[in-house]
């Protein structure tokens, strides 16, 4: 919570989305705390975390969201693609199924997330290579066809997870001009506390 | 003159809350999660409204030495009153004892599995005056109880009436063991010699039955403990009779669920009680049900559409929170605290099995995450019968419009958030505005709330999981889940307002009571660094949130109007509501007078 009262220079809003139980809790719990372990429970609905990272020379923070997985809570997560500046899109390399869901979920970027949105494809549990079921070069060949980069990422042993989400960040950056004034979301957030004082919204 | 007394509706009491602000904190927190052992001051609440009880309060205070010396002395007496009944019918209940404990035996043997919903529909075989007679018995445990809760009489409160209303309970005892004294103590014995005699006898034997129904009535509204209330009825056909088919008996039930001592999930009683409730909420609900093993799905589930999914989610279910206290059926001293991920693996099998049930009873759903969730709760509160938790769960999904909220399109889910913002408007506008302001939607942490019933958050300890749940059952209605949301909200609000200036701080902050790992002491409860999570710590956390969602009015037409797409009306925002579901003459006095 501390470093979320640091002044920051830009705000990224990043949506994790994949199949159910591919990892995608796992993925940000190691990311934002350095935690790990084997009993995350089923995210229902909707997650949120925050971590603000040093990007060359700026103070960017990352506004990550966590989706469940299961079709059925698509009519909530789909509302939340909309404003997402960087999809990380998670698939289980010990289970085909949630490979093969990648064309599906693909499309529902395209359907409703920003044009011209940030992606990165990322296959996780790659410390279980004895359960592999999705070679690497199958899943590095899936995300040059879509134009995106490609990690695969221990959650466990937390082989580039950091990697990935700076990637996403960069890209996500390089692309959204850091003046707060074209940020609709910066615009707001960037004043910081000074806007909490305002009457307007806090009365 | 204990009519007298509860001729205020102790329900208005309670949810007047501006009445007690100015109380202190100790007299509005008497609370009636601490009965029976406070059972004194907790009645002072119970029977005054909170317009009257400063005067009261006030007036008790400067009587205070006389009222503590009579309170002593009306102890005593009911004490004396009491062994010098229990003298006269010892040997009765002796043998009533004895054969009590048999018929138990017997019946755990025969149908151990389904006695504990039977103590609300036992068959009816007493004769009236063995009804009396195990009446005694009754009375003479609760009025004890009465007796200890007297005894540690504190200054809050008016304890003068208190006295009074405890001497009018002692004059109804005393008349009956008249009564009792006047009567043969068995049927046969009635010398039967002219028809007016017969009659004469005839009446006073109904006299007897019906005097304890009634005490015992007057005993439970200031006892107000869920289980003795159905063990009364289980025992004695008059007290079943009363409770069961009347208004007031109903209202006893109502206020002593909400306001009273409930079971705790994870005991036999409270799976009986739910069980029963449940019951009682659909036509269909067959105690005799096939088990699971037995019953004939619809569709393969072995091989469904689910089975995956479930799987995965059966062995990620966090059972060792939800399961916490709960001792493992076949080690008694473990409970599932203490079990590690490897041992508790058999017992997720249970959660998996029922699930699959559900899926394949329940095609147009089938499995939707959070399922699991309020199937591992049932299974808590069914000791862990998955033939119990099955029916639970069943009758939540298809009774309570529970299937709705996971159903394709989530389509009920959006009705219960809206709902709850309109509510979360009337009752916490600024945090409302708030939460508007930076784009916060309702959906993002209601939809798990109440999904999944509660049992998603974390933070709240599961003594609340139990009130929301049983209140739910009992009142067949969505009333209490928003009112515990609203509770969270309220909770919340001074801490999202005084330090959530982003919408990012907003978030976080209210996901914490979903996604926290819980700190193993409380960090600290003022200033800027309270943690959500904080708020919700212990148990006094726990009493302070079902206190404020007990006094959370929301009703059953507010919710109908919200569902007509009409405003709610004004005096709502200045929370002077009107309940109309409250208002059939639904008071205490309607209680103590049937």
């Amino acid at each position: 919570m501390t470093s979320s009262s640091r002044p920051f220079d830009l705000q990224i809003k990043l949506l994790m989305i994949g199949d159910s139980a591919v990892g995608k809790t796992s993925l940000l719990l190691r990311y934002a705390n350095d935690t790990f372990s084997s009993t995350f429970i089923t995210t229902i609905g909707i997650d949120f975390k925050i971590k603000t990272i040093d990007l060359d020379g700026k103070r960017v923070k990352l506004q990550i969201w966590d989706t469940a997985g299961q079709e059925q809570f698509r009519t909530i997560t789909r509302s939340y693609f909309r404003g997402a500046q960087g999809i990380v899109l998670v698939y289980d390399i010990t289970d085909r199924g949630t490979f093969n869901s990648v064309r599906s979920w693909m499309a529902q970027i395209n359907d409703h997330a920003d044009a011209q949105v940030n992606r990165v494809l990322i296959g996780n549990k790659a410390d279980f290579e004895t359960a592999r079921q999705v070679s690497t070069e199958e899943g590095q060949r899936l995300a040059d066809e879509y134009g995106v980069k490609f990690f695969e990422t221990s959650a466990k042993n937390d082989v580039n997870v950091t990697e990935c989400f700076t990637t996403i960040a960069r890209e996500a950056k390089a692309r959204i001009p850091t003046d707060p004034n074209n940020n609709r979301q910066g615009q707001r957030l960037n004043s910081g506390r000074a806007s909490g004082s305002k009457p307007g919204c806090c009365k | 003159m204990l009519q007298a007394l509860m001729a205020t509706d102790p329900m208005i009491g309670f949810v007047e809350e501006d009445d007690f602000s100015e109380m202190g904190d100790e007299t509005a927190a008497s609370s009636w999660a601490s009965w029976p052992s406070r059972s004194s001051s907790s009645s002072d609440m119970m029977i005054h409204p909170g317009a009257r009880l400063r005067a009261v309060v006030e007036k008790a205070k400067l009587s205070l030495a006389s009222v503590e010396s009579r309170a002593a002395r009306a102890v005593a007496h009911v004490r004396r009153v009491i062994d010098d009944e229990m003298d006269h019918v010892r040997r009765i209940i002796d043998d009533e004892v004895d054969r009590m404990r048999s018929l138990r035996l017997r019946r755990e043997d025969v149908d151990a599995k389904r006695r504990s919903l039977h103590f609300l529909g036992h068959p009816t075989r007493e004769t009236t005056m063995e009804a009396a007679q195990r009446m005694v018995r009754w009375l003479r445990r609760e009025a004890e109880l009465l007796a200890i809760g007297f005894s540690d009489e504190s200054s809050d409160g008016d304890a003068s009436e208190i006295s009074e209303a405890r001497r009018s309970l002692l004059d109804d005892l005393t008349a009956w063991r008249a009564l009792v004294e006047e009567v043969p103590a068995a049927p046969e014995e009635i010398p039967v010699l002219t028809l007016a005699d017969r009659r004469r006898a005839e009446l006073s034997r109904e006299a007897l039955c019906e005097t304890p129904g009634r005490v015992l009535h007057r005993v439970y509204v200031l006892v107000g403990d869920a289980r003795a209330l159905a063990k009364a009825a289980f025992v004695c056909r008059a007290f079943r009779d009363r409770t069961d088919r009347d208004a007031a008996g109903r209202l006893l039930w109502k206020w002593t669920l909400r306001h009273g001592t409930r079971p705790k999930t994870g005991t036999r009683a409270c799976r009986g009680l739910w069980l029963s409730l449940a019951a009682a909420a659909r036509d269909d609900f067959d105690f005799r049900a096939p088990g699971l093993d037995d019953l004939v799905l619809p569709q393969p589930v072995r091989e469904g559409q689910w089975r995956a999914q479930i799987a995965v989610d059966a062995a990620r279910t966090p059972l060792s929170r939800l399961w916490r206290g709960l001792a493992v059926p076949e080690e008694e001293a473990t409970t599932f605290d203490q079990l590690d991920a490897r041992r508790l693996k058999p017992y997720r099998s249970l959660v998996a099995r029922v699930c699959d049930v559900v899926a394949s009873t329940h095609p147009r759903l089938g499995y939707c995450q959070g399922v699991d969730y309020v199937v591992a709760y049932a299974l808590r509160a069914t000791c862990l019968d998955p033939d119990d938790a099955h029916l639970l769960v069943a009758t939540l999904l298809d009774s309570f419009d529970l299937a709705g909220l996971f159903e394709p399109g989530l389509p009920s889910l959006k009705k219960r958030c809206l709902e709850l913002g309109l509510l979360l408007e009337a009752r916490c506008p600024d945090l409302a505005h708030h939460l508007a302001n930076h784009g916060v939607q309702m959906e993002l942490f209601a939809a798990a709330w109440i999904q999944t019933l509660f049992v998603y958050v974390d933070a709240l300890p599961l003594d609340v999981l139990d009130l929301v749940w049983t209140l739910l059952l009992f009142e067949r209605s969505w009333k209490i889940v928003h009112r515990l949301a609203l509770a969270i909200f309220v909770t919340l609000e001074p801490h999202v307002l005084r330090r959530c200036h982003a919408p990012h701080e907003t978030l976080l902050f209210i996901s914490q009571l979903t996604t926290a790992d819980r700190p193993a002491r409380r960090a600290t409860t003022s200033g800027d660094d309270v943690q959500a999570v904080d708020l919700f710590f212990d148990d006094d956390d726990a009493k302070k949130i079902l206190r404020c969602a007990m006094n959370i009015k929301v009703t059953r037409s507010m919710l109908a109007r919200i569902g007509a797409n009409e405003l709610l009306p004004k005096p709502l925002r200045a929370r002077v509501s009107a309940t109309d579901d409250d208002h059939h003459g639904h008071t205490l006095t309607t209680i103590a007078r049937r």
